[in-house]
């Protein structure tokens, strides 16, 4: 603390400004894709640091598994990087394009899955006597939650990410969906129906 | 109808969010409320799947995979050349073989003195993995590759002779300097804002292997180093000191052997000295390029916020934490230009004792530590320095 009483005015300003630049990100997309594009490590590490929570929230969300999710979620990242080179960046909206990456992703690691159906290490499976009643029912509900979802359209399975996974509210959903709102009002009925559908019939099965 | 369900159900969600229960938002909609209520309750289900924490470590290991691949791509742009080579190794290689069936060793030995950059340095390359080729004994395989190690790092230090900058990549052992520069196998490199680093922090004695750009000034630009892979050769290269004016008295034997030992202790640890970027702060516990920094007895010189660049002085402990002594917050400005001018505050450092005006402007515009740091009457100077606004 000793070096906030030394501070200039000057100082306090800079500290300031410095401060105001650093919770805007929003408007500084033109850099950051400049930034990209030139590849400086400091514009893709504050691209990545900025947006890699919202990705892996959305991807963990669809995905009951840790180690996939931190997977496809740098994938994301990678892929931003070499779409760039290619000349076949974001226009402008990064997160967008991040998230939208995300999703074909999600969907074609579970389209892999099905096609080679090797039973995988999740959660779930750590030895289940070492965990208390109340976790395993909360997982053994997870679970269900989860096999229900995986049955659903990409689209529905995005807008319950979205909204459930990542927080987001109605307008932040259709900017990252790229559609309007109304959409996403139709959109996250029908898939929280069709989840609904889903789990009792996980349930009577 | 169905547009109006559709928006009591928005309404429903943002008063669930807001803490209502599912029965207290439905009496706002008694009409809709049967065709509701299970849909609402299956919200509550989804809800239940998100609000997992974001793991830090799984972060930080992403980001080093994101800034790696980042980094090749960058050295393919720069150097189209020599991933060209790569890509086509295998027809390179039948070439070079009819080259030799036809021409005998003629071409080869008149590449084998060739350097990176010159246009018979592929040849040179590719010959090497043609001989490796027809050897199965594994310990002349060992020794060969040994060979075309030292080779790579005589390289470099031909090619910093004659002052020329191209890109190399190489393995040898870390080892500090007394005046905090690094070298490895006694090529002085130099780690800047752009470098990759590998994840766990680098301590002296370390077999790494550098990728980097020669430059005039005698130094190696590392782009990236990297832990070398378990069972790579590494060759031992005697360090004649290289230029390196003071720091012909301590042998780096010392130095390696400390950093592998009871590094904890602070008064036997080398003081060693980088730049990078702040990423978090947690009160005394910072991170500065994805390395642990306890910054708990550091003077801090300037303004602390995460995406500072800063520079760290201080020495790691043997579970690798860096424990600053010194951090000086460098005001902001490109990377890559401040980069190179620390590489030639660097090479001046060697004139410490000429206490020359320059030097100053040296202290605010590169940052570079070497010169600043004898100069403990200007602190005053050297805050007013750092605040100054950021050039543009």
């Amino acid at each position: 603390m000793i070096y906030f009483a030394q501070l200039s005015e000057e100082s306090w300003i800079q500290f300031l400004i410095r401060g105001i630049v650093q919770i805007m990100p929003e408007s500084k997309n033109p850099q950051e894709l400049d930034g990209l594009k030139n590849l400086s490590s400091q514009a893709i590490g504050a691209i990545y640091d900025t947006y890699y929570p919202d990705v892996y929230r959305f991807v963990r969300y669809r995905l009951n598994d840790e180690t996939a999710a931190e997977d496809i979620a740098s994938e994301v990242f990678v892929r931003l990087l070499e779409s760039s080179q290619r000349g076949r960046a974001p226009d402008t909206n990064i997160k967008a394009w991040l998230l939208g990456t995300a999703s074909h992703i999600v969907s074609d690691h579970f389209r892999r899955k099905y096609r080679r159906p090797t039973e995988e290490l999740t959660d779930n499976m750590l030895d289940p006597l070492a965990l208390p009643i109340d976790e395993l029912d909360r997982r053994e509900q997870a679970s269900s939650v989860h096999n229900a979802l995986s049955q659903l359209t990409n689209e529905q399975q995005d807008v319950l990410s979205l909204r459930f996974g990542n927080g987001y509210s109605l307008e932040e959903t259709a900017a990252a969906m790229k559609k309007n709102i109304n959409a996403v009002k139709a959109l996250q009925f029908r898939a929280l129906a069709s989840l609904q559908r889903g789990i009792g019939e996980v349930a009577h099965e | 109808m169905s547009d109006k369900l559709f928006d009591a159900l928005e309404t429903c969600l943002q008063a669930i969010e807001n803490g209502e229960t599912v029965d207290s938002t439905l009496t706002r909609f008694p009409t809709l409320a049967a065709d509701l209520r299970p849909i609402l309750e299956t919200s509550l289900q989804a809800r239940a799947l998100g609000g997992l924490p974001v793991p830090a470590e799984a972060q930080r290991r992403g980001r080093v995979r994101v800034l790696r691949r980042a980094a090749e791509l960058r050295e393919a742009q720069r150097a189209p050349r020599r991933s060209w080579l790569f890509s086509f190794r295998p027809a390179a290689l039948t070439f070079i073989l009819a080259i030799f069936l036809l021409s005998g060793t003629g071409l080869v030995r008149a590449a084998s003195s060739s350097l990176p950059g010159d246009n018979l340095y592929p040849l040179k390359r590719t010959w090497e993995d043609v001989r490796l080729a027809f050897v199965s004994d594994e310990q002349e395989i060992e020794s060969i590759e040994l060979a075309y190690e030292t080779e790579r790092i005589e390289e470099t230090n031909e090619l910093i002779a004659r002052g020329r900058t191209e890109t190399v990549s190489f393995s040898g052992y870390l080892t500090t300097q007394p005046d905090g520069t690094w070298t490895v196998a006694g090529i002085p490199i130099i780690i800047n804002a752009d470098t990759i680093l590998p994840a766990n922090p680098l301590r002296a004695g370390a077999a790494i292997r550098v990728t980097g750009t020669t430059d005039a000034n005698g130094f190696l630009v590392a782009q990236s180093v990297d832990e070398a892979p378990a069972g790579s050769i590494v060759p031992d290269v005697e360090d004649d000191g290289h230029e390196e004016g003071p720091g012909d008295e301590t042998p780096d034997e010392g130095g390696s052997g400390q950093g592998a030992g009871s590094g904890g202790d602070s008064s036997a640890a080398e003081v060693s000295k980088y730049r990078g970027i702040l990423e978090t702060i947690d009160g005394n516990k910072w991170v500065v390029n994805g390395v642990d920094v306890d910054v708990s007895g550091a003077v801090i010189e300037g303004v602390p916020f995460a995406g500072a660049e800063v520079i760290v002085e201080g020495y790691y402990t043997a579970d690798g934490v860096f424990i600053a002594t010194r951090v000086i917050f460098v005001g902001s400005g490109g990377a890559n230009e401040n980069g190179n001018e620390n590489g030639n505050g660097g090479s001046n450092s060697n004139d410490d004792e000429e206490d020359v005006p320059e030097l100053e402007q040296e202290c605010s515009n590169s940052g570079s530590g070497s010169p600043c740091d004898d100069n403990e009457n200007k602190n005053e100077n050297e805050n007013e320095n750092e605040n100054d606004p950021p050039e543009p």
